[in-house]
């Protein structure tokens, strides 16, 4: 359960590695990765991000399991997606940043902030959060289709036992 | 259906919204709107980015809408919802892009890239494609949310009307056997006791209707049940003679209550067939009915050994304990047991306050 299924990690690396390639694409065309050292700046920190982004995902399905949130009503749902997004966001985009600094990867705009780590952290928050949104909206959409197609065979295997009865109790 | 209802507009409105909100607040954080120029260039560049938006993603709930996508099969809905957020991003992007240049709003990054329009629109796109799928995301979400309560509900009423047809198919019959045995004991009457054997022809027709009636309804009022076991403990009685003693108990205050049709009378031949019937000098059935904490006790009670009367209970305890498990769930007790060397017990009981 907590290590999660084939198909669990078929989706990750899809869904991370598309995002991954999509941006590499758009720096490659933006003419971003121009010299060595451009090409080794995008290249880490996609690679971090990435990196932040798998872990923590990870560790906030388990957070997901362990608060029994699919089995709640849509309201308390809705409310524990928001929640869970909105913090595991800012823990995301925290530790990224820190990353970056560590290993100076800040790119010029964001050295500008380098005295306000609250704003650059904020800012990468918002990022985060949006990937962190899709990732949880296909996750409860997948979990979602899977239970309403249960739902469908009980109502199918409920209505062949209604025919039953009804034959039963029309023999009777 | 196309225009939409109130609630979606809340969602868009509500969804746009802080979109703007959040981009505002990054720009005025990140000093983008210093002064009057940039100000206006974030700001209309913003606007033309969330009416675009809002109105293209309106548009494409109504291409979802026309192409039937929500009624398709899980993976053609997928297919579809990526191809036609591919497609919406590129057009809005497509869009976006021409009015930016138009109105002169491109900034620095884009305008080295004017010779490539093509790139500067992949580029909007990607952003595009991002919210687009949120937004076909939530939409997908939400649909299949009211569909899925819909199901629970559809799966609750079903799940009623099987429990409503288990009652009907189980609900207990009178024994063809005691029909046959009663029709023979007044036959032998006919000559010798005219009298007897006329009342015996009223009970049994009595017994008869009754579980006619009792296909009609859940619950019967405990004094029509106790009515029947006289009638039909009368009937064996004919044949059973001295080897029967009959015994009553029961409190006047439970002879109102609501119990299932035709239970008392299944205990009370299981009693006769698998306890009486068996021991040759025979023995007693008593009847018992009383209130107990909150619960209606109906028992009965007879002279015999238990072994036998559970291992040929059959039909009779096993539509017992299921007719009590449908109508009260596990608020109802049913048990046999032996309660001193030469008796057993058959006891029910029924929640006092049960909603019937």
């Amino acid at each position: 359960m907590w290590i999660g299924s084939s198909l669990y990690w078929k989706f990750q690396v899809v869904g991370w590695g598309a995002f991954g390639l999509i941006n590499i694409l758009l720096a490659f065309f933006f003419e971003k990765m121009g010299d060595a050292e451009s090409t080794k700046l995008i290249l880490t920190r996609l690679g971090i991000f990435l990196l932040v982004g798998i872990v923590l995902t990870h560790i906030m399905r388990a957070v997901i399991l362990r608060l029994h949130t699919l089995q709640r009503g849509v309201e308390i749902q809705l409310a524990q997606l928001f929640f869970i997004s909105v913090i595991f966001s800012l823990i995301t985009a925290t530790l990224y940043m820190q990353a970056c600094e560590y290993l100076g990867l800040l790119n010029d705009g964001e050295k500008r902030f380098m005295d306000n780590p609250l704003l650059l952290v904020l800012n990468g928050t918002f990022y985060f959060f949006i990937n962190i949104v899709i990732w949880n909206l296909i996750y409860f959409s997948y979990n979602y289709v899977t239970q309403s197609r249960k739902q469908q065979l009980d109502a199918l295997k409920i209505e062949s036992l209604i025919k039953e009865l009804e034959l039963k109790a029309m023999a009777s | 259906m196309r225009i939409g209802n109130s609630l979606y507009w809340l969602f868009q409105v509500a969804g746009w919204g802080s979109f703007a909100l959040i981009n505002v607040i990054f720009a005025i954080s990140f000093e983008k709107m210093g002064d009057p120029e940039s100000r206006r260039l974030v700001l209309t560049r913003l606007g033309i980015f969330v009416l675009l938006g809002i109105v293209f993603t309106h548009i494409m709930r109504a291409a979802i809408i026309r192409l039937n996508t929500l009624q398709k099969t899980v993976e053609k809905q997928i297919f579809h919802f990526f191809f036609i957020s591919v497609v919406f991003s590129l057009i809005t992007a497509t869009l976006y892009m021409q009015a930016c240049q138009h109105l002169g709003l491109l900034n620095d990054g884009e305008k080295k890239f004017i010779d490539k329009p093509l790139l500067l629109i992949l580029s909007g796109a990607f952003y595009f494609f991002i919210n687009i799928v949120i937004w076909n995301l939530i939409y997908f979400i939400y649909h299949y949310v009211t569909k899925s309560r819909k199901q629970q509900l559809d799966t609750l009423r079903l799940e009623s009307l099987v429990k409503e047809l288990e009652l009907k198919t189980i609900k207990a019959h009178i024994n063809p056997h005691f029909i046959f045995n009663s029709l023979n004991s007044i036959r032998a009457l006919v000559d010798e006791n005219p009298e007897r054997a006329r009342r015996a022809i009223t009970e049994l027709s009595n017994i008869l209707r009754s579980s006619m009636q009792s296909d009609k309804s859940e619950s019967a009022p405990m004094e029509r049940e106790l009515d029947i076991v006289k009638d039909y403990l009368a009937l064996e009685n004919m044949r059973f003679e001295d080897r029967l003693k009959i015994e009553y108990e029961v409190d006047e205050d439970t002879l109102d209550l609501p119990v299932p049709p035709m239970m008392l009378q299944t205990l009370v031949e299981n009693a006769i067939k698998h306890g009486i019937s068996k021991q040759i000098k025979g023995g007693v059935v008593r009847v018992v009915s009383v209130l107990k904490n909150n619960f209606h006790e109906l028992s009965v009670q007879n002279t015999g050994v238990l072994n036998g009367q559970v291992n040929g209970g059959g039909f009779g305890l096993s539509s017992t304990t299921n007719r009590l498990n449908l109508l009260y769930g596990n608020k109802a007790k049913f048990e046999i047991r032996q309660v001193t060397p030469t008796l057993v017990e058959a006891r029910v009981l029924i929640p006092f306050d049960a909603d019937h």
